[in-house]
């Protein structure tokens, strides 16, 4: 266990840390945005929607991750008419791309998530609601999405764990997360054990305060409404 | 029956495995295959190469059964260390740190490195920003580090390929890599959009004394066969020939 | 003429890809059983050694423990036994998914097992059926009516992460993608193809694992 090598290459590490932290917390806010519309849209029981929805969540669970990131970061770039529109300023950015593919990735969970949350809550609740005469959206709000969330929150906290496992891809793009920084120096040291292990213990501990985070949320949230 | 089934499957796959698994014990070479005309896969899934040619009239005339696989470049110097491969091959530079854990050949090659730039542009021009793609964990991409540092942006692909798409897809300013390998691409998928920089860098310290082949510290007699039988093919010119096959 | 002749190099990627799955699979089912033993069995040392060790796994990125069994086992074996023992990408892609799969299989099978009526056991004991016997022949076939539906999600990411083993250089379906991406500069076609067949997989595997569930539960009267 060689210390002074570690310490080192600490700066590096930090940074492929902020990296991967950058990279979740984008996705995350993408991510969950975009599942919480697709739920909206899908419980509007609209049979072009629906199936369009089902039929993303398919293609998204049906793939791996690592050929939808491909997918997007190297094969949009093949078409040279879409490189001269500006929406290649967007695809240009690896970060961009990272994002897209894992917000897209983690959307398609989350809104399966969502789903299932909502198909949770009795229906008991859901008429009672209609028989006092509350509008689609007052019932929403005060019924559909804490009660939702009541089932949905020990579920989501998985998920989040998911979008940091995710993160790890980006170094396949050029991106240089903890992941991609640990590869770099393993390439210029040979030193493979002690790296892999640092970066191990750091995805430990974030998995820790993931936890501990939903942890704290599920009693200031959930509590009350038991 | 179904349990005859599930059981027939599981045993079918355990068997598969240890079929798999197992490899016959020849001088194996280990390379990654991302770098023509040094070395690469063909649509047919075979490694052909410059690099080729050479190991295996060395092998022919040393008697020796050569096999190669493809391994990712991160690799290749652990497996040899832990004696997964008998041997390293594939445009790989004779530097002090890698001499440091490997023995090394006389050179086979003497390598230069270049620039891949957008035809419409007059020369290279490394300013603040510039992004250039490289082979992560190569000289090639050690040379970037240290020479401009901070200045520009370094972007590392696991092949050489890789950076090439990138390259096409305007990601990036330019691509750095070996002489023959650039020649190459220019010439093969470069459909007159990209052309050399002629900013050709002969760097010793880093691109190191050339291309070697690489054995374990522990092998110094292998390494002498292969330099005497390097020798004989320069004397008798099979090298020549092989050299002319693939630069000329 | 669309893949330039790439379409057999794909093709026998898949075969090694499902090679890879089948054999973690047969692993991940065995590990998990083990674990699912060793994490709730009466010595303590067992039970609190599997549960950390079962955590550490679920808790660390799968391409993160696919690089440290590749790099690093190669490395520990060698100390170990003093040759060298080989740990091509194909062994180290299975020990680690096996692994990854076995760990969260251990839970499935907890889950499975505590389904099963108590009174199966009892009834068992009464008869003077041995500890082993009582697990083969009464509790296992039981727990798997329970563990199918958990089994087989497991399995659509197993199939799935198998594509980071081209990470390692296995030549499998993404690794030969990338090759062929690479060659001919059309990524998005031989991307798009690969997920094709990816798609094909999962959906041919999900037909296959309906079809079991519902046999396992043939027995069960319909109301």
């Amino acid at each position: 266990m060689n210390l002074s090598l570690i310490l080192a290459h600490l700066p590096q590490l930090i940074q492929g840390l902020i990296t991967t932290l950058e990279l979740m917390g984008v996705t995350l806010l993408f991510g969950l945005s975009l599942g919480l519309v697709l739920t909206v849209l899908s419980s509007l029981n609209r049979w072009y929607l629906t199936k369009t929805i089902n039929a993303f969540i398919f293609l998204i669970r049906g793939t791996p991750l690592l050929v939808q990131l491909f997918i997007i970061y190297y094969g949009i770039g093949q078409f040279a008419w879409l490189r001269d529109t500006s929406l290649w300023l967007f695809f240009k950015q690896p970060f961009a791309c990272a994002v897209l593919a894992f917000g897209l990735n983690t959307s398609a969970y989350t809104t399966e998530l969502f789903r299932g949350a909502i198909k949770a809550i009795p229906r008991g609740e859901i008429e009672a609601c209609q028989a006092l005469g509350m509008s689609n959206t007052l019932m929403l709000c005060h019924i559909v999405l804490p009660r939702a969330l009541q089932f949905a929150l020990p579920a989501y906290s998985n998920e989040v764990i998911m979008i940091l496992k995710c993160t790890t891809l980006a170094s396949t793009v050029t991106l240089l997360d903890l992941t991609g920084m640990v590869r770099l120096i393993n390439a210029e040291t040979y030193a493979s054990l002690e790296f892999f292990l640092v970066a191990g213990a750091i995805y430990l501990l974030l998995n820790g305060g993931i936890m501990a985070l939903f942890g704290y949320l599920e009693k200031k949230l959930i509590k009350p409404l038991a | 029956m179904l349990n005859k089934i599930l059981k027939l499957c599981g045993i079918g796959f355990i068997s598969l495995f240890f079929m798999q698994a197992t490899q016959a014990r020849v001088i194996k070479f280990a390379t990654e295959a991302t770098y023509p005309p040094f070395v690469y896969v063909n649509n047919h899934g075979e490694i052909h190469g410059f690099d080729v040619d050479i190991a295996m009239a060395i092998c022919e005339l040393l008697k020796f059964e050569c096999t190669f696989t493809n391994q990712p470049w991160d690799s290749l110097i652990p497996s040899l260390q832990f004696g997964k491969f008998e041997a390293l091959i594939g445009a790989i530079s004779i530097t002090p740190e890698r001499q440091e854990k490997v023995l090394f050949t006389e050179p086979y090659y003497e390598n230069k490195a270049d620039y891949v730039i957008p035809i419409n542009q007059p020369s290279l021009k490394i300013k603040e920003g510039t992004i250039i793609g490289v082979q992560a964990g190569t000289t090639l991409a050690d040379y970037l580090t240290e020479t401009y540092g901070d200045k520009i942006k370094i972007n590392r692909y696991a092949s050489v390929e890789q950076a090439f798409l990138d390259l096409i897809a305007t990601r990036l300013d330019a691509v750095f890599g070996d002489q023959p390998v650039v020649i190459h691409w220019v010439k093969e998928s470069g459909k007159k959009q990209f052309k050399l920089a002629e900013h050709v860098v002969h760097s010793p310290q880093y691109l190191g004394k050339g291309f070697g082949i690489a054995f374990r510290k522990d092998e110094p007699d292998l390494v002498e066969h292969f330099d005497f039988a390097l020798n004989q093919l320069k004397k008798d010119g099979t090298y020549q020939r092989i050299y002319q096959h693939y630069f000329d | 003429m669309i893949f330039d002749g790439f379409l057999a190099q794909l093709l026998l990627g898949t075969w090694i890809t499902i090679k890879l799955a089948g054999c973690a699979l047969v692993l991940g089912l065995s590990l998990g059983i083990i674990g699912m033993l060793g994490s709730t069995s009466k010595i303590s040392g067992l039970r609190y050694l599997s549960r950390i060790f079962i955590s550490l796994i679920r808790g660390l990125p799968e391409l993160l423990v696919l690089f440290f069994i590749y790099f690093g086992s190669g490395f520990i074996l060698t100390k170990i036994v003093g040759q060298y023992i080989e740990v091509t990408s194909f062994t180290a892609g299975v020990i680690a998914l096996g692994l990854i799969f076995g760990a969260y299989a251990s839970q499935t099978f907890k889950g499975a097992f505590r389904a099963i009526p108590k009174g199966q056991n009892e009834a068992a004991n009464a008869l003077g059926l041995s500890q082993r016997r009582i697990f083969w022949y009464i509790l296992l076939p039981q727990a798997w009516r329970h563990a199918l539906p958990g089994l087989s999600n497991l399995w659509f990411v197993l199939l799935k992460d198998t594509a980071l083993v081209s990470l390692i250089g296995l030549a499998d379906l993404m690794n030969n993608a990338q090759i062929a991406a690479s060659s001919t500069q059309k990524p998005f076609t031989f991307f798009a193809v690969t997920g094709v067949i990816y798609l094909l997989l999962t959906t041919v595997s999900q037909y296959v694992f309906n079809y079991f569930i519902q046999r396992s539960n043939r027995h069960l009267a319909h109301l």
